[in-house]
């Protein structure tokens, strides 16, 4: 009987202290000392996961070293995007404020709606503050003296922040899958953000062993639309759709390096391409530049619109890289070479 | 433009006389701006996007500055409290402070050195030479990589502005003698040149984020305040104020036109450079810490005349302490205008400053150089 009460109690005992070790986050500065728990919390509470530490780039592309003592709990998010994947991957509670809406098409407009909406431009470094974060996570172009201040004004107040979608160091679909990792890490979530991640790689290897098969290469020309009736070329540097093209067995037709240029009836028709892919600045369901291209009478002779070549994108996933870029993939695949992936 | 004074040429005795009458009366004017000032960087803290009581304000403001508890010894702080006053707006409030001084300041200064009402501290293409020194680092890359340190857009920017005015002064003192209205059209001259650098540039530039930071440079902000760049606007401003409050007579002969200031013994020319010297530098460090916030230094200093008159022994020390005024203000209406935004200060003067310089032009009586 006393052996059993004492080996009931040192259960007991064994578990209270289990738990306590788990509830309590380590002091320790080194967050890779995982203690073997008995624990039966979930793993994504696993003690000894934080303190992290984790390196990030700023705008200008400098490493700087940042520390998350804790599982964040109250994350401030500037960019629609960012904010988007957290919504995607189940972490929407522990927003405590969003700010810059992209005011484009989006799946997910109603649960971003629900969230607490600072601003939707650049919000204040003080209304930042009230909320108490533990954590930010922004685009990179947030730290500036004049928008949320530099990521050392953050430190010093023992918030770490996490950057994304740094058009400085070039958009690629790599650093899409960073993003969406880094996440990962922070919020520790990997096992989550890994399974997408791996999901559409695979789906995009599928496609570029299926487009190695194709016998010629059409030029595809980009046309985006911008405010008040301009229309530009991105470089390869500020969008994601050039490795599409190319990796869907397309060459992206560089009018110039990395840069953007406005593009003007007579450039089209000097470059006359083959397929032009048509996307518009925060109007992402219409066709309004489409109709633009069909009804401008300069353009007929041009070969993608003689032969109605023309393909609508959406803007956010075209240029950034959103959580349907798989799928657009696979459309821009289809449009492509419409004989290698037309299905049925 | 110029000829605006001929009437006072032709008495200039009389030019000053209805002032000198209300001395008793304009020190009281000072005073009240003196006091207002000060209570307004006082109120301003505790008003922004984040809700601090007067109170509480006042006790942390008292507290970091003098170490002394006005409070209960039982009640703390609040931290985060502390953090937004201390930290964040009590640096921006002496920031719109010092700016707003400088520029009013700068504004009478060039209005009297180039005798022309549409003058202010930007006339001599100091605005447009920063924006392209501010390009420049931003688009090329230059200051990121630290040839000038962390500072790298602010030390282009100045670096910028210094050389547009330096070209502006050389430019009109081509030739002949400098005249004002050559310095007004070389102004011109550099202005349009720079401008067009600068958006031949930005025109051409890679990245659509650089752009964005350019906006910045061009409508102004106090955003970027801290401790770290209070001293050397600070020590800028307080020095040409020491040396303008010295210099009212010479800026009153200026007015008068060459041929009064040939009769009272004046060398215009040596004064105007060294007048236009001074502002430029002042200017330039105002430009390369907050960009370029337009219109207060154009009407600050025609808002004040109307009150005070034309003596620059008045003028120049009403104006500092009405620009301070003013600026504090339309920052605090910049910071709260936007639920948890920002609106750039540059479009808030202008609009808030415009109503009222209207009203002044509408009444009758208002003149340049008048009484």
């Amino acid at each position: 009987m006393l052996k059993k009460t004492t080996s009931i109690l040192l259960a007991i005992i064994f578990c209270l202290t289990a738990l306590t070790a788990c509830s309590q986050p380590s002091t320790k500065e080194n967050g890779d000392s995982n203690q073997v728990s008995a624990s039966q919390t979930s793993p994504t509470q696993q003690a000894g996961y934080y303190p992290l530490k984790f390196t990030v780039y700023d705008d200008k592309g400098n490493e700087v070293q940042q520390t998350v003592p804790e599982e964040p709990k109250r994350v401030v998010v500037i960019g629609q995007g960012l904010a988007e994947l957290m919504i995607h991957f189940g972490e929407k509670e522990k927003i405590v404020g969003l700010a810059y809406l992209d005011k484009s098409y989006s799946k997910y407009e109603e649960q971003v709606e629900q969230l607490p909406l600072l601003t939707d431009t650049w919000p204040s470094k003080e209304s930042v503050i009230a909320l108490k974060p533990d954590l930010i996570v922004a685009m990179s172009s947030a730290f500036t003296d004049e928008r949320l201040g530099d990521i050392s004004f953050w430190n010093k107040r023992g918030i770490p922040v996490l950057p994304g979608i740094n058009y400085t160091m070039g958009r690629t679909i790599d650093s899409f899958f960073d993003d969406i990792n880094n996440l990962g890490v922070v919020l520790n979530m990997k096992d989550k953000t890994d399974a997408f991640v791996e999901d559409q790689k695979a789906r995009i290897k599928g496609i570029q062993d299926k487009a190695s098969r194709a016998t010629n290469k059409p030029r595809v020309l980009l046309f985006a639309g911008g405010q008040n009736d301009t229309y530009y070329y991105y470089g390869p540097s500020l969008c994601v759709i050039d490795e599409m093209v190319e990796g869907a067995g397309g060459e992206y037709i560089e009018v110039s390096q990395d840069t953007y240029v406005e593009m003007s009836a007579e450039s089209i028709l000097s470059i006359n391409p083959d397929k032009m892919i048509v996307t518009e600045f925060q109007k992402s369901d219409s066709n309004a530049a489409e109709h633009l291209l069909f009804e401008n009478s300069s353009l007929k002779n041009v070969t993608a619109i003689k032969k109605g070549n023309v393909m609508v994108v959406d803007y956010t996933n075209a240029i950034r890289g959103s959580l349907d870029l798989a799928d657009l993939y696979e459309d821009v695949a289809e449009f492509v070479h419409p004989e290698l992936f037309k299905e049925g | 433009m110029v000829s605006t004074y001929k009437e006072e040429q032709k008495n200039p005795s009389r030019m000053f006389n209805g002032s000198l009458q209300k001395r008793p009366a304009f020190s009281i004017i000072l005073a009240i701006l003196l006091v207002a000032v000060v209570m307004s960087v006082v109120i301003s803290l505790s008003i922004g996007q984040v809700n601090i009581p007067f109170q509480q304000s006042f006790q942390i403001l008292v507290h970091q500055l003098t170490g002394y508890q006005i409070h209960d010894a039982g009640e703390q702080l609040n931290g985060m409290f502390v953090d937004i006053i201390w930290q964040i707006r009590f640096p921006r409030v002496l920031l719109a402070m010092i700016t707003g001084a400088g520029l009013a300041l700068c504004g009478v200064v060039m209005q009297a050195s180039v005798q022309n009402p549409l003058a202010d501290p930007y006339i001599l293409g100091i605005s447009s030479g920063g924006v392209l020194g501010a390009t420049f680092s931003i688009m090329l890359g230059f200051g990121a990589g630290g040839i000038l340190g962390e500072f790298g857009v602010a030390s282009w920017a100045f670096i910028g502005a210094l050389i547009a005015a330096a070209l502006v002064l050389v430019l009109a003192s081509i030739g002949e003698k400098t005249s004002s209205v050559k310095l007004v059209l070389a102004g011109t001259i550099i202005n349009a040149i720079c401008s067009a650098s600068s958006n031949f540039i930005i025109y051409f530039a890679k990245n659509s984020e650089g752009i964005r930071s350019v906006s910045f440079w061009t409508m102004g902000s106090l955003a970027s305040a801290e401790w770290d760049t209070l001293p050397l606007v600070t020590a800028s401003v307080v020095m040409a104020t020491a040396f303008f409050l010295s210099q009212s007579r010479v800026m009153n002969t200026m007015l008068m036109g060459e041929e009064a200031a040939i009769t009272l013994g004046v060398n215009l020319n040596f004064y105007r450079r060294l007048y236009m010297v001074i502002s430029s530098v002042v200017t330039g460090v105002l430009v390369s810490t907050c960009g370029i916030i337009g219109f207060v230094g154009l009407i600050i200093p025609h808002i004040v005349r109307g009150v005070v008159g034309a003596d620059h022994k008045r003028l120049v020390p009403a104006s500092i302490l009405s620009g301070s005024l003013f600026m504090m203000w339309t920052d605090v209406f910049a910071r709260t205008v936007i639920p948890n935004g920002e609106l750039p200060i540059g479009i808030v003067t202008s609009l808030l400053g415009a109503p009222v310089f209207m009203y002044m032009l509408i009444k009758k009586g208002y003149r340049f150089g008048g009484r």
